[in-house]
């Protein structure tokens, strides 16, 4: 009986978001309220228990939204300075193959931009870029969404990644090697797949090389940065790799280029519009480098701590910190340090138009704020899962159902958790502190199951019907979603199913 | 009710950060509420952040 209480918070939402197509902000509140109402009443919650969960959350929350709506900043501060259409347009000169085109801009180009931006911005941009070069609508909303999924976890600036930290207290150090081994394995497929989305198996068969060596390059490079502890730019970092080693790419399969009159390629345009990023990569490595620096800026570290806590049932909560965060070194500051630099380059080479700064933060405001009210409800609702014993009475629940076979339904669960709340970070708000739990109870290698996780999270994100939607209409497929999801569906369903094998071949080896 | 959720859907930014204030802001208050035993003030602050979690179901 209390299995089926515990699960009904996560289940409503689920019902909620798919069944009844609720936003996230709304099914969140639902969730939140069901999960209070459930944990007072079935678990023996008390009054203090229930507070101390708010704050927790509040803290946990904050270390995520910092990241998400720093990361947004940037991305407007670039896009209205017209950077991003720059940076865009340009990759069509690099080829006229069409197989290299999907490849360069559906795959490369929509994992940078994934780095850097996120939230359905890969395809949003991509979407009709690819219409204007001549690719189907169809193809070219299913390009970019397959195309950035391997990149979400460690895209958004790490805000997913982080996510997973946070709900999960673990260090990142712990949970990255895994997690980007998984998504680096699974963009190889990813490359395919984007190939023949667009071309077909022909365009697999000729571009297969291309697709090892972008794939072997993006992938390596994400998960050296990430086990280097440069997560928060590991997806972008494997981008920018992906578009150096796209450049002699795409000369040997080259097609026929038309550079004449409007259409030639403004090279001075493209670094002013490239250098904001820079600006970013130099930034983020100096404060991660830099020991002084490192030190100077984190003096400043807020940190709560909470006394132990017991519901009527006897759950306990050890007495401990909560999320620390470390102000001025924390990854959603740097962001905004970043932002400013770029905001002057873009300013000093009078790339604004006037009243730019108040389009640019009233356009932070209005994108970031429905998801906001999301991630604080969701994540509250998480916290009273846990310090309630709700997450744990689900989880024994799973390991004595699913047994030894759980790292093969791992991925499912985050991919679930994506799907229906639209995220990649939801899914680990919502579901990390349950697979760490049931990982713990198997005795199964908590970082394989985590990355199986966040890596089924990421790879479903893309065909969660809100991003759908978002695609759909930028590519003139508005009303004819259902046709996107069923293409989707086979080629997402075989990554998550990839990502399900190598999790249980990781706990075997474990 | 009507009237109501036409007002949230032309005002959807002004509800949304309403929303979001309610429910991340007496958090703030929460902490000393809970060290110090103040059944009261605790469940006044925890009314607030269920009202904001309720009116987020009016929202689209």
């Amino acid at each position: 009986m209390n299995f089926w209480l515990a699960l009904t918070p996560i289940a409503l939402i689920l019902f909620l978001m798919v069944g009844l197509r609720w936003g996230a902000a709304r099914a969140g509140g639902a969730g939140y309220l069901a999960s209070f109402l459930i944990a007072a009443l079935s678990f023996g919650a008390g009054t203090q228990l229930i507070s101390l969960a708010h704050v927790k959350a509040l803290l946990l929350s904050l270390d995520v939204l910092l990241i998400i709506w720093a990361a947004f900043l940037l991305y407007r501060v670039a896009d209205e300075a017209g950077a991003i259409q720059t940076i865009g347009s340009a990759l069509p000169h690099l080829t006229a193959d069409r197989g290299m085109q999907a490849l360069t801009i559906g795959w490369v180009f929509a994992s940078f931009l994934q780095g850097v931006g996120g939230f359905g911005v890969p395809v949003a941009v991509i979407a009709p870029l690819l219409v204007g070069l001549g690719f189907s609508p169809l193809a070219a909303v299913v390009v970019p969404s397959i195309g950035h999924g391997w990149a979400v976890t460690f895209g958004s600036l790490g805000s997913s990644f982080n996510a997973l930290m946070a709900s999960t207290n673990l260090p990142g150090e712990a949970l990255a090697p895994a997690a980007a081994f998984f998504l680096g394995a699974s963009s190889l497929l990813v490359g395919w797949q984007v190939l023949h989305a667009a071309e077909g198996w022909r365009a697999v068969w000729r571009l297969s090389p291309a697709v090892l060596v972008l794939g072997v390059v993006m992938g390596a490079v994400q998960y050296g940065a990430a086990v280097s502890g440069l997560w928060n730019i590991a997806a972008f970092l494997g981008g920018m790799a992906g578009l150096a080693a796209a450049y002699p790419l795409a000369r040997r399969y080259n097609g026929r280029i038309d550079q004449t009159g409007n259409d030639r390629l403004d090279l001075k345009k493209l670094m002013v519009a490239v250098s904001g990023y820079f600006l970013l990569v130099v930034i983020i490595l100096a404060v991660q480098l830099i020991q002084p620096l490192h030190s100077f800026l984190g003096q400043v570290v807020l940190r709560v701590n909470f006394p132990e806590t017991v519901t009527a049932l006897g759950y306990v909560t050890p007495a401990g910190d909560g999320r620390n965060l470390t102000i001025f070194r924390h990854t959603g500051v740097v962001l905004l340090y970043a932002a400013a630099a770029a905001y002057l380059i873009y300013r000093q080479a009078g790339l604004y138009t006037p009243g730019a700064i108040d389009r640019i933060l009233d356009g932070t405001l209005r994108r970031v704020i429905s998801s906001s009210v999301s991630i604080v409800s969701m994540v509250t609702m998480a916290v009273i899962m846990e310090t309630s014993g709700m997450t744990d009475t689900l989880a024994r629940g799973l390991a004595d159902s699913v047994g030894a076979l759980f790292p093969l339904v791992a991925p499912w669960i985050g991919a679930l958790g994506a799907f229906m709340t639209g995220s990649n970070t939801n899914s680990n708000v919502v579901f990390g502190a349950l697979q760490l739990r049931t990982a713990t109870i198997l005795g199964l290698e908590v970082t394989i199951i985590l990355a199986g996780q966040t890596a089924g999270a990421a790879l479903a994100s893309v065909m969660a019907p809100t991003k759908v939607v978002v695609g759909a209409s930028t590519a003139g497929m508005a009303g004819k979603e259902g046709d996107v999801m069923r293409s989707l569906l086979i080629y997402t369903g075989s990554l998550v199913l990839l990502v399900s094998a190598l999790t249980q071949i990781g706990a075997w080896l474990s | 009710m009507f009237g109501l959720k036409q007002w949230i859907k032309k005002h959807k930014f002004q509800f949304h950060l309403a929303t979001f204030l309610m429910i991340s802001l007496p958090a703030l208050g929460l902490y000393s509420a809970a060290v110090s035993h103040q059944v009261y003030l605790q469940w006044a602050l925890l009314g607030l952040v269920i009202l904001g979690n309720l009116a987020t179901l009016l929202s689209d």
